[in-house]
């Protein structure tokens, strides 16, 4: 069943995908840190929304949704863009490095361990793909 | 109506001071300067005068600037003398303070503003005056014009009234003779403007045309004659006789605005009268050249000394070049800068100095229009520095003949090539139309260039280029550097250096500001870079020297050797270092201390906007946290684009441990910015024990931890930064070597190198940071196989018949961006103009996303291995950077192209748009084709070699870039002929370089 991007099924679905998917596994096996995923609003969606997740060794250990005016939680690092760049990424159109050169999505956390971490965010955006995605 | 006055009676020829034995009186008031009295030139007027039972009262106070109460405090000796005679022994100050004496004396409460050629100035009811002229330049001798300062105002007051001329003119040469070379020389030209000016102004007349004219064709004679040999009567009488007439001329006539002009910074800047007329006479008559009358006189004035020419025009150009050659004949200065004015002295007086000429007589008549905008501009020209980032100074030294002359920029050529490579490949260019030889011949030219953006107030302005044909390649050669050496060189007061010759023993060159000197250097030759500049500064005793200097690699000539500066800055690439230690240069030590530019307000506040925008940069945030380095990761892990084992493998898991991200959290212990510049990407390591035990030194940097690291299979941290601080120590280039060493043991893994070729106790594998140390020291010392490999990987793979596996373009070891990545990078490599080069366009970036709208760069493929249909815009960003290693500025330091124009229009003095800026860059590169040509290089060298081309798995997914397709279409774009690789003829003439058609054998 699809789940609408973005909602807490989407993000759980996510997890899934992700903890199913032994290539992340391996990218990520040193990685660790959580995440906030901010999706930021424009002309087609008009509500902000948040991704939590924790990633640890190559696991995803939890996820958690936050719609606009909720908190979430601190995290180590934030990646931040409008939903048009969001669904670009999800797609396959825009590569998540490319996406904060060219200014689409800014990264706020340690620079230097996420440019580490390319070959898994790479592995991210693939399990994205694989989710079954209704977009608003 | 009009008039013609003169002296009444002039007296000429040697002993014409025997007319003062015929004079009726009593009491005489003696005019001189205590100069004249010392020498006893006015003593020999005093005695005939007390021959004959004269009164003479002596006043000597005059000196070169007269003034009103100097001339008041001389009337007041008359009254009280009762004089019947004024008479002013002397040069221009004394005959005018003598003329403001005279009229003081017979009208006491009159001031000398008040004096009006139309009104009444009631003279000779007490007394009449003599000139007797000391110098042959003045005029005032038998005119009726006083120059005279009021210190109140500081102006130069210049009135006259035709009353006011000498009743008697002695014209005695012999009162001449002792004057100094110099002196003659300035006080001639001075007769000269006079002339000049007298024949040209919009009350010239027929009388004073033929004095004018007569005056002019003795001086073009006889001045350099009189300069040359000064105690030769006859030509001392001609000068003498010539300025007299030309006095009379603009006493007939007028002034212009020469006289203007030299009359206000005379005053404000206290510079002597003739030598500023010195200055301002040329750039007057070229500004007035643009009124048709004044072409009809200076061409007639041209006629009448002999010059021939076709148009009047010519005839007008082939003047002014007359007096710039005669001035440089005699050996005058030619700017204000030489009197020791500062851009910034004549910015703070403009205002004045404008005010001053603009209520000067001179303006009023001058044939064209004089305006405040147009005498900032004469000025500045006058000053010698021009608005902007230059300094209209080259500076050549060689060092055969150990000559040091100083050359203005050429201005014209700055407005095409602005400087930088750009500026040098112009030189280099005309260098080559005298002689092609070899790269490390003694008659080869070294050149070190700035640009106009390098030490202004702004970021990231720290560059430099060196320039030269590259004893790697055989073609052109240039390497760019940071650091503060650049800056310095500017602030010495030079856009460039040329190295000409070259010494019979090691020496180095010594620039503090203008005091320049070729030193020995024996002392240092066979030192390391770092030891170098350490005891250099130390033996200088003055650390605010920059120093750019070679180590062995240089002194060894190694194909690939460095120039190194202020510590581990490099200007690695081409082996410009063997150039400079072919002409054993061992170091330039350069210290500068004016720091002034003439810049608009709003070159700040542009400066500051362009800050505000590259704060927002990714890659800037990047490079300022994690240095260069930081790309590491993405590179190898993300995109293929950082070669592993001599480019033939995808996949090296210990990047993760030599990244910038490993080196922050390891070894780095500070950061390290060029000059001006807030990003900071060098960094600074320390490696406290171990076997690679480094004091804080320069970190290594993404090229060489791809080089030394993915490419040799290193991935030891604390080796790779102690190799790099070897291979700087060196100096030589850590691509070239990193690469030619990855092709040896490609070679030898592939059994090509025989094994009783390779050194004992090598181990010739990949994965040994010993290995890597071993050879280091072999190349830079050319020991055992070093000797070959110091000739780079080309001559390398060839001499072991396997040249496909030396990843180079043209003889220059391609950067680590892999073109499979990235497949922009194959075009930018193989048309580069000094072989494969990352700064010849970062297409790696790019197609990462980094676009440039206003260029039109921002329609690029999202699939970065395939750059069909788009090498418009790669041959765009070649021309951009092209014209950013011409600025010079940092490829880091990207602002929005409007502000990028706006601050190079400023620098350079004119205004740009984006688009401009690719036009320039379009210049330069085609220049640097054009010499390339001439040095041989051909289309067949655009290939990338096999080892480049091989499809790989991991990252670049097996692709490979079409270079042929990528070739046909970047020929197509840029309008030069595929076969021959130069620009047609039409391209030549869009880019305004017709001057080039002559040059080369083009084929359209």
């Amino acid at each position: 069943m699809k789940a609408k991007f973005p909602s807490k099924e989407w993000i759980e679905q996510f997890m899934v995908v992700l903890n199913n998917s032994p290539d992340y596994k391996e990218a990520a096996e040193w990685w660790e840190g959580d995440f906030l995923f901010v999706v930021e609003t424009d002309e087609k969606l008009d509500k902000k929304a948040t991704f939590y997740l924790d990633l640890w060794h190559g696991d995803c250990r939890s996820v958690d949704y936050f719609e606009e005016g909720q908190e979430p939680p601190e995290t180590e690092f934030q990646y931040i863009g409008k939903y048009s760049n969001w669904l670009k990424v999800i797609n396959g159109d825009l590569d998540p490095i490319k996406g904060i050169l060219t200014r689409k999505f800014k990264l706020v956390g340690d620079k230097g361990k996420v440019m580490r971490a390319t070959k898994a965010a790479k592995e991210l955006v693939n399990s994205a793909q694989k989710v079954p995605t209704e977009f608003v | 109506m009009w008039f013609y006055s003169a002296p009444r009676k002039i007296v000429f020829g040697e002993d014409s001071l025997d007319e003062l034995k015929e004079i009726k009186g009593n009491s005489a008031l003696l005019v001189t300067d205590k100069i004249l009295m010392d020498l006893g030139i006015s003593q020999r007027v005093i005695d005939i005068l007390e021959s004959v039972e004269f009164k003479v009262t002596i006043f000597d106070q005059v000196d070169y600037e007269p003034t009103i109460p100097m001339a008041k405090a001389g009337a007041e000796i008359a009254v009280r003398e009762e004089v019947d005679w004024i008479i002013a022994v002397g040069g221009g100050s004394v005959m005018d303070c003598a003329k403001a004496i005279w009229v003081f004396y017979e009208n006491p409460d009159m001031s000398i503003d008040s004096v009006f050629p139309e009104d009444p100035l009631p003279l000779r009811n007490k007394a009449r005056l003599i000139t007797i002229p000391t110098t042959s330049g003045t005029g005032s001798d038998a005119n009726w014009a006083i120059v005279i300062t009021d210190p109140e105002t500081k102006q130069k007051l210049s009135v006259g009234h035709r009353d006011l001329i000498p009743d008697i003119d002695i014209v005695d040469p012999s009162l001449t003779l002792k004057l100094p070379p110099r002196l003659t020389a300035s006080t001639g030209l001075d007769v000269l403007a006079h002339a000049i000016e007298a024949y040209t102004i919009n009350w010239k007349n027929d009388f004073s045309d033929a004095m004018a004219l007569q005056a002019i064709k003795i001086v073009f004679e006889y001045l350099p004659k009189t300069v040359k040999e000064g105690e030769n009567i006859e030509y001392r009488e001609k000068m003498h006789n010539a300025a007299t007439m030309a006095g009379i001329a603009i006493g007939n006539s007028q002034i212009g605005g020469a006289h203007a002009v030299a009359h206000s910074a005379g005053a404000i800047l206290k510079i002597p009268h003739g030598e500023i007329i010195t200055l301002a006479l040329p750039h007057m008559m070229k500004f007035c050249i643009e009124e048709e009358e004044v072409v009809k006189h200076y061409s007639e004035i041209a006629h009448s000394i002999g010059l021939t020419f076709e148009t009047k025009k010519e005839g007008a150009e082939k003047l002014i070049l007359e007096v710039e050659n005669l001035i440089q004949e005699i050996g005058l200065k030619t700017s204000l800068r030489e009197f020791g004015v500062t851009p910034k002295v004549l910015q703070e007086n403009m205002k004045l100095l404008q005010d001053f000429a603009l209520n000067d007589t001179g303006s009023l008549v001058n044939p064209r229009d004089i305006t405040k905008e147009a005498l900032e501009n004469i000025f500045y020209d006058m000053a010698g520095f021009v608005k902007g980032g230059y300094r209209n100074n080259i500076l050549k030294v060689n060092l055969s003949d150990q000559s040091i002359t100083n050359e203005n920029l050429d201005l014209e050529a700055a407005k095409d090539f602005v400087g930088g490579s750009g500026l040098g490949a112009y030189y280099y260019f005309n260098f080559l139309n005298t002689k092609n030889v070899d790269a490390l011949s003694p008659d080869n030219i070294l050149i070190f260039m700035t640009g106009p953006l390098t030490g202004l107030p702004t970021s990231c302005s720290g560059r430099f280029s060196v320039c030269s044909r590259s004893p790697l390649t055989g073609f052109w050669g240039e390497s760019n550097s940071g650091g503060k050496f650049g800056p310095e060189l500017k602030f010495a007061g030079y856009d460039g250096l040329i190295i000409e010759g070259a010494a019979n023993s090691p020496i180095y060159l010594f620039i503090d500001n203008d005091k320049i000197e070729i030193r020995d250097a024996s002392k240092y030759w066979g030192m390391g870079v770092f030891e170098t500049q350490e005891v250099l500064l130390k033996d200088l005793d003055d650390k605010s020297f920059k120093i750019a200097c070679i180590g062995p690699g240089g002194e060894n000539l190694v194909k690939f050797a460095s120039i190194m500066n202020d510590g581990g800055r490099a200007a690695a690439r081409t082996g410009l270092g063997a150039v400079m230690g072919s002409k054993k240069l061992k170091a330039i030590a350069v210290k500068g201390n004016n720091k002034d530019f003439l810049l608009p307000d709003e070159f700040k506040e542009k400066s500051r906007e362009a800050y505000e925008e590259i704060k927002k940069d990714f890659s800037v945030e990047m490079a300022k946290e994690l240095g260069t380095a930081g790309f590491v990761d993405a590179a190898v892990d993300f995109y293929g684009d950082m070669a592993i084992r001599n480019w033939s493998e995808s996949s090296f898991k210990e990047a993760y441990n030599i990244s910038g991200t490993t080196m922050k959290e390891t070894i780095q212990v500070g950061r390290y910015a060029c000059y001006r510049c807030p990003i900071g990407c060098g960094r600074v390591v320390k490696i406290p024990e171990g076997k690679y035990k480094l004091s804080k030194t320069k970190g290594p940097e993404y090229e060489t931890i791809a080089a030394f690291g993915t490419n040799l299979k290193i991935g030891n941290l604390e080796a790779l930064a102690y190799a790099n601080y070897k291979a700087n120590d060196y100096g030589i280039d850590t691509i070239s070597a990193g690469s030619t060493i990855g092709v040896f043991l490609d070679l030898v893994s592939k059994n090509y190198v025989p094994p009783e070729i390779i050194p004992e106790g090598l181990d010739p594998s990949f994965g040994n940071p010993d290995t890597l140390l071993d050879l280091l020291e072999m190349i830079a010392f050319r020991k055992d196989i070093g000797n070959l490999l110091a000739e780079g990987s080309k001559v390398l793979s060839e001499n072991y018949l396997y040249s496909a596996l030396a990843p180079q373009v043209a003889g220059l070891e391609a950067p680590f961006h892999d073109p499979r990545a990235f497949s922009s990078m194959a075009i930018l490599y193989i048309t580069s103009p000094r072989g494969a080069c990352h700064l010849n366009g970062d297409g790696y970036l790019v197609q990462q996303g980094i676009e440039y709208p206003e260029l039109q760069i921002d329609n690029i493929p999202d699939n970065r291995f395939n750059i069909d249909n788009s090498a418009k815009q790669f041959a765009r960003l070649q021309s951009y950077r092209q014209l950013y290693n011409a600025m010079t500025i940092c490829q880091f330091y990207n602002p929005p192209a409007p502000i990028v124009a706006d601050l190079l229009g400023m620098a350079m003095n004119q205004k740009y748009e984006p688009e401009d800026l690719i036009l320039l860059g379009d210049k330069i590169f085609a220049l640097k084709r054009i010499i390339n040509l001439r040095l041989g290089w051909k289309p067949e060298l655009q290939v990338l070699p096999n080892i480049m081309r091989k499809r790989l798995d991991g990252p670049t997914e097996g692709n490979s870039p079409d270079v042929q397709k990528q070739l046909e279409e970047w020929y197509a774009y840029r309008n030069y002929n595929n076969e021959s690789g130069a620009p047609r003829i039409e391209e030549l003439k869009r880019l305004g370089l017709e001057n080039l058609l002559s040059f080369s054998n083009l084929e359209d």
